[in-house]
């Protein structure tokens, strides 16, 4: 009884949760991709609606999220096939990606860092944001290196994710960016993963690009934060 | 008839496919042990150097990543969710937080993909020149 009551819950979880995003990924066209209608930010705020009005603790929620968490990983290893096919691409454009990628790893926390202190902000918050711009696996592990609090560097870095999924559209058109290889490469180095799931929808190569940047920026990082701790 | 053969054949390559990514990822999860990485990142590279190996993406493998890519905004939003649980821990500091992110986050997408631009392009300036070279040289031949 107890396990058929479960299975129900997680069923309904996922049913209502696809749902939403669907028709929040309508409204996004339809909104002609407006930032603020950006499907994780519309379908993030009508769950938080939906599950205060029915009077669901967002802890119930969580729990019976399980399976749609879970999917996260394998479609990270999924991410390898675009990466594959844009290999030869990718060794034809080295020093394209390189320097970007260096000049993304350093100003991405710096800036951050620097407006936190202007704001007087210090301490453990500036710690956490150190790990913003990396795929949130790694930076929980960064963060627990440098003093932060991992929790709240989980919520920097999906907050960086969404900025960058729902704003580079925009920006790219503002700045009259022409290759889908530098569009990949900036949402890759500003907003790993969730900037990949935005990258996916403009094209394979994008995809590939964005995948390279988001696991070359997490290892750089990683071995410059090692590097310092030990000193 | 022929439909359901075709739609059946389609359902045993995604689940075909499906196989070889937990594979992929259980290689991470076991290799995780040894290298300072999560094990999903891992699990991505194998999935890449299989193909390498293969010298070719399996039909099967590339419908499974398709559908799971063309998915992949949704397995966010339970994290997205959760923001709200952690949110009374940022209380005083949320609007700075916030302003620092989204004017960093801008900064170095508007900086990268501008930078990258230049270097393609110059990029392919070069071997544009290095093409025309080649010719006339042929041409002098």
């Amino acid at each position: 009884m107890q396990n058929s009551t479960m299975l129900l819950l997680l069923a309904a979880n996922l049913l209502i949760t696809w749902t939403v995003f669907q028709l929040s990924s309508k409204l996004y066209h339809y909104c002609k991709q407006f930032p603020l209608a950006h499907p994780l930010i519309l379908s993030g705020v009508v769950l938080v609606a939906l599950l205060h009005t029915f009077d669901i603790s967002i802890e119930a929620y969580q729990q019976n999220s399980q399976v749609i968490m879970m999917m996260l990983a394998p479609a990270t290893v999924a991410l390898g096939v675009p990466l594959y096919k844009n290999l030869a691409v990718l060794a034809k454009y080295k020093s394209a990606i390189f320097f970007p990628l260096l000049l993304g790893a350093i100003i991405s926390p710096c800036s951050a860092l620097l407006l936190l202190w202007l704001f007087k902000v210090d301490g453990s918050l500036l710690l956490s944001m150190i790990s913003k711009s990396i795929t949130s696996p790694i930076a929980i592990d960064i963060t627990k290196l440098v003093g932060g609090i991992p929790a709240i560097a989980v919520i920097f870095v999906i907050i960086s994710g969404i900025i960058g999924a729902a704003l580079a559209t925009p920006l790219f058109s503002l700045l009259a960016i022409k290759h889908d290889i530098s569009k990949g490469l900036s949402l890759g180095i500003a907003s790993h993963a969730i900037g990949t799931s935005s990258a996916v929808q403009i094209s394979e190569q994008c995809a590939a690009f964005s995948v390279l940047a988001m696991c070359l920026n997490g290892l750089l990082t990683t071995v410059v934060i090692v590097l310092f701790s030990m000193i | 008839m022929k439909n359901k053969i075709a739609k059946l054949k389609k359902l045993h390559l995604t689940v075909l496919g499906f196989c070889q990514i937990f594979i992929y990822l259980l290689m991470g999860e076991l290799l995780s042990a040894l290298i300072p990485l999560p094990a999903a990142i891992i699990g991505l590279i194998a999935c890449c150097a299989a193909c390498i190996l293969l010298k070719q993406v399996p039909e099967s493998l590339d419908i499974a990543s398709r559908f799971l890519l063309k998915n992949m905004a949704i397995f966010f939003i339970p994290y997205v969710v959760t923001i709200t649980l952690f949110w009374p821990a940022l209380a005083d500091y949320w609007l700075a937080c916030l302003l620092a992110l989204f004017i960093s986050t801008l900064v170095t997408l508007a900086v990268t993909s501008l930078l990258s631009d230049k270097l393609i392009e110059a990029a392919t300036k070069v071997s544009v020149k290095h093409s025309v070279n080649a010719s006339t040289m042929d041409t002098d031949k």
